[in-house]
């Protein structure tokens, strides 16, 4: 029995504790109920399997190279919008070993983005609405999101300013900012003007992301730090200048026909009630009629009826770009099928078939380049 | 083809090289003609393997093992890090962890007339760095020494092309 095993043991508790998880629930979660005693292995008496090393590094949301050679790596903390009912804490460990994961493809490829989110970050603290409705004014023009933010914002983020976008089924919209970069996790589940939404409300949060590592929000207000960003969300998506002679256009003898204002919340990108809000904010609209709209059947029914011919389904669990960094890597011998697989949560038996869902074939020659000047 | 399987030898084969096998029906053929030996974790990842039709095969290994035609074996964490401490800075962290206990149990002497059996170009790379090429095979090569033939495509990462043109 070599010693090696008392530190790997000391490395289970340290992710253990950050889960808050007992050594019964860890077991349970990695399927090793009844076969391993973590005790043991910090004792040094019992050297826990590479499968079992595997098994736990996956339960614990952590690198199986992380967990058998050390150090377990320092992690951001994660900002959740409306947190997830159940294991907060496991749902923002995955989602920060995704964002790890994503990193290394991208050292590995040599396709690091440069963190541009950075230079548009607020110099000055954001502490009522006209902060957040300045911010959203100021970031739109280098964002280049066009007259229909909602449509181009994502792509800018990822594509422009290396925002790790992902989706998952718990909890409703986290940020996060670490060495990985920024990085914004979305509910795969919600509508897709939600996910906008949420989308540019998290953004707010990157931008005003603390030099010292953390996201600002005061406890004593939390509730106002979020409803600055809906109002930055609000402001970036809804543009003012857009917006009121879009409206215009629908009025007529000062009435504006339901089906119109819900045409008008899908043209946008945003729900109807996103849409209602803004309005009613820039005093277009009456509280008592937003409120009596939102509440009437027939309006919801034009809503509902709108809804599906917009709702493409529902987004892959991994980005676009990940995959495809993974699979670059894969072809080129830089990254093993089996680390691949893993990444992707994915079977061997199994790995053509998730990689044919983002349009790639592992059969296929890739080997052609050319010369870039 | 250069041979490189004598007899007495064994094969310590991967997870991907195992499904491939079953693929081409030569699994059985194969664990009949020498000794089969997979990594515990390999083993696990050895699971089953899905045709062209979407339909899942499941590789059963467990009846090898118990007709004793396939053996499974586990790495010691000193020999992991013996393995680490042989390899250049990062590099396991491109490997997955069933190819890490096989090339440590390679490495480590474990086997001394084991071949490693594997498609894998990071794998083979391993074994280059570890300068153990000689006891490396691609799956086409070791069916060839084996004089096992089949009639389905290869696929290209198993051929012994593939391998020379990784440890050239």
């Amino acid at each position: 029995m070599s010693n090696l095993a008392i530190p790997v043991g000391e490395r289970i508790r340290e992710a253990m504790s950050r889960l808050n998880w007992t050594e019964d629930r860890l077991l349970e979660k990695a399927g090793l109920t009844g076969k391993l005693n973590v005790s043991e292995i910090e004792k040094g008496i019992r050297e826990p399997s590479v499968h079992e090393l595997s098994l736990l590094a996956d339960a614990l949301r952590v690198d199986f190279y992380d967990l058998l050679y050390g150090p377990l790596r320092k992690r951001p903390p994660v900002k959740w919008r409306a947190m997830p009912e159940e294991e907060p804490e496991f749902w923002a460990e995955d989602f920060l070993r995704n964002c790890e994961r994503y990193h290394f493809l991208e050292r590995l490829e040599g396709q690091c983005p440069e963190d541009k989110l950075c230079e548009l970050r607020s110099s000055s603290p954001v502490t009522n609405k006209r902060c957040a409705q300045r911010l959203a004014k100021t970031v739109s023009e280098p964002l280049r999101l066009g007259r229909r933010p909602a449509c181009a914002l994502r792509d800018v983020l990822e594509a422009d300013y290396g925002v790790k976008i992902w989706h998952g089924t718990h909890g409703s919209g986290a940020s996060t900012y670490g060495d990985f970069g920024p990085a914004v996790l979305l509910n795969a589940e919600h509508a897709p003007w939600r996910r906008t939404f949420s989308l540019a409300h998290e953004l707010f949060h990157l931008l005003t992301w603390s030099n010292d590592g953390a996201p600002i929000s005061s406890p004593e207000w939390p509730k106002r730090t979020e409803n600055l960003a809906d109002e930055f969300a609000a402001n970036l998506l809804l543009p003012r200048d857009e917006l009121i002679p879009a409206f215009e256009r629908l009025v007529h003898n000062n009435t504006i026909l339901y089906l119109h204002l819900v045409n008008l919340a899908r043209e946008f990108g945003v729900s109807t009630e996103a849409l209602m809000i803004r309005l009613r904010n820039l005093q277009r609209l009456t509280s008592e009629d937003v409120e009596t709209t939102l509440g009437d059947e027939r309006f919801k029914e034009l809503d509902r009826q709108s809804m599906p011919e917009k709702w493409t389904s529902s987004p892959p669990p991994f980005p676009k770009r990940f995959v495809e960094l993974g699979f670059a890597a894969y072809k080129k011998g830089n990254l093993s099928r089996g680390r691949l697989s893993e990444f992707l949560s994915t079977d061997r038996g199994d790995l053509n078939q998730v990689l044919s869902q983002y349009g790639l074939d592992e059969d296929q020659d890739c080997a052609g380049e050319l010369t870039a000047h | 083809m250069k041979t490189r399987i004598a007899p007495g030898s064994s094969l310590l084969i991967d997870a991907d090289a195992m499904i491939e096998a079953f693929a081409l029906g030569v699994r059985d053929l194969l664990a009949e003609r020498l000794k089969v030996v997979m990594g515990d974790t390999a083993r696990q990842e050895a699971h089953h393997w899905r045709d062209k039709w979407g339909v899942a095969h499941p590789l059963d290994l467990h009846i090898l093992i118990s007709e004793g035609k396939l053996t499974v074996e586990k790495a010691s964490l000193s020999e992991l890090d013996m393995l680490k401490s042989r390899l250049p800075e990062g590099f396991s962290r491109r490997l997955d962890p069933g190819e890490t206990e096989e090339l440590s149990m390679l490495y480590s002497g474990r086997f001394p007339r084991a071949h490693f059996c594997s498609g894998d170009g990071r794998a083979i790379e391993a074994l280059k760095i570890l300068q153990l090429l000689d006891w490396g095979v691609s799956l086409e090569g070791a069916l060839h020494d084996l004089d096992i033939r089949f009639s389905q495509r290869l696929r290209r990462q198993f051929t012994e092309a593939a391998f020379e043109a990784i440890i050239r």
